[in-house]
């Protein structure tokens, strides 16, 4: 047996809300929400928080590939997939591979993980769909439409949640939403036509040849997962096939946390797959000059993973609004801000990533000092070259902090935070999604994420920051 | 410990320039005023220094000067002889000045000149020191943190830990404002009320902008011999009592070694237990008559109190509520005005604080003389804590 076999999904904390953006350009009215990736998060960030949300941190390094999906790699050429290999120190042997350009890529990437592990290849494929910052043009009437968010599946031969029977892919090139290589906003021309021409056209083919491939009736599903651009254009397919709002369909939350781009098919499956019992099948959708199809059987096994895994519902909940619209834009770098020429050496960050990319320890063999910095001789016992790597516990609490009010930052002040990790080991660093600095207190809970710190040599900087833990 | 210091050093010459904003005085220019005022005083030339060490922490302020001994043979003409420049963070100063008394100890030099000069007002404040906190270092470690930053989470853990508000920070700031005012060479010479140091603007939390020293330029310098030569030089000469150099950590390490305790700094507890035992003091409140203490921000102050057993560890807000080290105090300290009111020209800070107490010493300290000074002390901590320079020096 093949298919799924954990799944996780990430929100970003903040989102901004219709009204927000009517406010800002003098309309009247406003509805709905989307998620909002903070200023210092990105497509691989999410990506990287999804995946921790996925599995385990121990059961991560056993992935054998790495498939990443998204419109908004951080990079037109650098492979993203081995960059978070290798930060959450996955072997070099893992295969990795950038499937993007589609907002069916995060569908594509799944199957490919699927035939990857099918061939022998691998044995199990981490699937890992992101995207942050599709963007309207500040202004447009789509601006409220795309939000930021990436899921996680992985997928391999044991302990199978979801067994794949059944796919199908179409492809049918469409002009509905697209970016030239050199286009910083997302493009589209006719509303009704690509509706209606595209979008329904494309999923009534895809959907009900797989049904009539498979003999399955639209009542054999326990849940309907199908990634649309629009409400109308969901309800329309949704009534075309006769699905069940009610009980089958999976509520694509575009006005809650909005359209995430090549991460909103997985991100539904995941909240879909909360109800999901033994026996159950699910139909999986995706759009995006064609289609891909897949259906999933739930297996005895996946009762036991949703017991443990962190809801999907409270990650809808644990949300704030962003504090302004000009706030929004500065984060999502629409204007120009003072350039920082910070310090940094690809051969140190090579060099260096053990401690500073990967959060390993360093534990002296001799007398047990756990060091987070990258040091040969041991401070406590002072014996050189003792050092060896041990995982780091992702939580932990503060010591002692401090805001910086003159740190460059679209958010100011900048919290950096004394924190001790849990089993030991000793960091500092910034607190992120923490808008509200009357919250910092030593002694409070924090766990460790990553994201961005810079980009100094026009290359992006990734490394850990810790955030209160939110209920 | 097999070389005694104590009473076999003296200081024969001092100088200093204003700190300021000096726009019409660059690094060398500097110098020379800080070290020709010094040798008037010796009653040398630079012909008759034969060894010299040069304090200047960063050197990217001013066109690199201060990178080498070179950079004070040039603007004060002394050629033909051994300088060594000596960059130790905050105190790099104190530690020239320690080299300077090494180097007549072992014999092989006869008249020393220690000097610190830093430029840092050739470029706007934000690309000097900011600059260098917040780009020029590890692509990572630290990096969000200012050099505020760095003491104020020693700050807030002493609020937690201690019960310390940030009023009592606040009254270390209002006391050298006010010290500052009778000192002629201070930047700001001007008392600020408290109500206006409160609510100055958050720099780092809990650290706000009237308890950060500004960024300054200023240069200062001292001639040494060996106590028997003294009188030779000058008759108003001061002895040196103790001088102790730790440096007891690293740059990150105090930020990642969970043995970090964050409410007192270990490196100035080490220098004072060894400056003290080799000066002899046992009671330093009672003993001491005035000390020049690190204020860079004015947290690092009342914490310094503690570690340098002015009162018993946490009871440094007490300290300075009952305004023990106000100049009417029984040990004034920074009546300089600290570096809250002199601003910080990094590398010239050290050699500033001995020439203040040397000034105290010889009864020559002016408006703002501590009556009777037989004994005082210069404290400098740096990089961010890890270094202390501690310096004790004695009338004859």
């Amino acid at each position: 047996m093949i298919g799924i076999t954990a799944y996780g999904a990430y929100l970003p904390r903040y989102r901004l809300s219709g009204k927000m953006i009517n406010e800002a350009w003098g309309r009247p009215g406003g509805r709905g929400e989307k998620a909002v990736g903070y200023f210092d998060e990105d497509t691989l960030t999410m990506g990287l928080a999804a995946v921790h949300r996925c599995l385990p941190g121990d059961s991560i390094e056993k992935a054998g590939g790495l498939y990443f999906a998204s419109t908004t790699s951080p990079f037109k050429e650098k492979l993203a997939s081995a960059e978070m290999a290798m930060i959450l120190n996955l072997s070099s042997e893992v295969r990795t591979l950038d499937i993007g350009h589609s907002l069916r890529s995060g569908t594509s990437a799944l199957l490919a993980a699927i035939e990857t592990v099918k061939a022998g290849s691998r044995d199990s494929v981490l699937v890992v769909a992101s995207d942050c910052g599709r963007l309207e043009v500040p202004g447009g009437l789509n601006e409220g439409a795309w939000g930021d968010g990436a899921a996680a599946v992985a997928v391999g031969r044991e302990n199978v949640l979801l067994n794949l029977l059944d796919h199908y892919c179409y492809s049918d090139e469409l002009a509905h939403f697209w970016r030239r290589a050199e286009d910083r906003y997302v493009k589209s021309e006719d509303v009704r036509f690509p509706q209606v021409m595209g979008y329904a056209r494309i999923m009534e083919a895809s959907i009900g040849n797989i049904l009539k491939q498979t003999q399955y009736e639209p009542a054999d599903f326990a849940k309907v997962v199908v990634d649309a651009p629009d409400m109308r254009s969901h309800q329309a397919v949704v009534r075309k096939f006769g699905f069940d709002p009610k009980t089958q369909v999976q509520d694509p939350l575009l006005g809650v946390i909005g359209s995430l781009g090549a991460a909103h098919p997985l991100v539904m499956l995941v909240g879909a797959l909360h109800g999901v019992k033994p026996g159950d099948k699910v139909l999986l959708a995706s759009y995006g000059d064609g289609s891909d199809v897949l259906i999933f059987e739930a297996t005895d096994a996946l009762p036991e993973f949703q017991k443990e895994e962190d809801g999907f519902c409270g990650l809808l909940d644990r949300k704030e609004l962003i504090s302004s619209y000009t706030k929004y834009l500065a984060f999502k770098k629409t204007f120009e801000v003072e350039y920082q020429d910070y310090y940094s050496s690809v051969s140190a960050l090579f060099r260096e990533r053990d401690r500073f990319s990967r959060l390993l320890g360093g534990k002296c063999g001799n007398c047990g000092y756990i060091t987070t910095l990258a040091l040969r001789v041991c401070p406590n016992c002072r014996k050189k070259d003792q050092f060896e790597n041990v995982r780091l516990a992702r939580e932990g609490v503060v010591f002692t902090f401090t805001q910086e009010w003159y740190y460059p930052s679209p958010e100011p002040p900048t919290t950096l935070a004394v924190v001790d990790l849990e089993g030991g080991g000793r960091v500092y660093c910034q607190m992120t999604d923490c808008s509200d600095p009357g919250m910092v207190k030593s002694g409070m809970p924090v766990e460790m994420t990553v994201r961005k710190y810079h980009e100094a040599l026009d290359l992006p900087h990734y490394y850990w920051k810790c955030k209160p833990v939110y209920t | 410990m097999s070389v005694d210091i104590k009473d076999k050093i003296a200081i024969v010459g001092a100088g200093c320039t204003r700190f300021a904003e000096n726009f019409d005085m660059g690094y060398g220019d500097m110098l020379a005023e800080a070290c020709f005022q010094a040798f008037d005083e010796a009653g040398v030339g630079p012909e008759d220094i034969d060894g010299a060490w040069l304090s200047t922490a960063f050197v990217d302020g001013s066109a690199m000067k201060g990178r080498s001994g070179m950079d004070l043979a040039e603007p004060v003409g002394l050629f033909d002889i051994p300088i060594t420049r000596v960059s130790n963070f905050c105190a790099s100063g104190g530690n020239a000045f320690r080299e300077a008394c090494l180097g007549l100890l072992s014999g092989v030099n006869d008249v020393v000149l220690a000097a610190g000069a830093e430029k840092q007002r050739d470029r706007p404040p934000q690309k000097s020191l900011v600059k260098m906190m917040v780009v020029a270092q590890h692509q990572f470690l630290q990096k969000g943190e200012t050099a505020a930053g760095q003491f104020a989470v020693y700050a807030t853990r002493h609020m937690e830990k201690y019960g310390t508000k940030l009023e009592h920070f606040c009254m270390v700031s209002h006391k050298n404002h006010k010290h500052g005012v009778k000192n002629p060479i201070a930047q700001y010479r001007q008392e600020i009320p408290m109500e206006t140091i409160v609510n100055s603007p958050m720099v780092a939390y809990p650290i706000n902008l009237l308890c950060s020293c500004p960024t300054t330029d200023g240069a200062a310098a001292v001639v040494l011999v060996r106590a028997e030569d003294a009188k030779n030089f000058n008759k108003d000469y001061v002895l040196v009592k103790a001088q102790e150099l730790i440096v007891n950590s690293g740059w990150d390490l105090p930020f990642f070694d969970p043995r970090y305790d964050f409410s007192h700094f270990p490196s100035t507890r080490l220098a004072a237990q060894r400056a003290y035992a080799m000066a002899g003091i046992k009671d330093p409140v009672n003993e001491i008559d005035l000390a020049e203490v690190h204020d860079c921000f004015a947290p690092v102050e009342l914490i310094v109190y503690e570690d340098l057993g002015f009162c018993k560890e946490g009871a440094g807000r007490h300290f300075i509520e009952e305004g023990r080290s106000t100049a009417e105090g029984d040990l004034p300290v920074n009546m300089s005005g600290g570096l809250e009111s002199c601003g910080h020209p990094v590398g010239a800070s050290g050699v500033r604080m001995i020439y203040e107490i040397t000034r105290h010493l010889q009864g020559k300290a002016g408006e703002r003389q501590v009556k009777n000074a037989k004994l005082g002390l210069a404290h400098n901590i740096g990089g961010p804590c890890a270094i202390t320079s501690l310096t004790i020096l004695g009338a004859p």
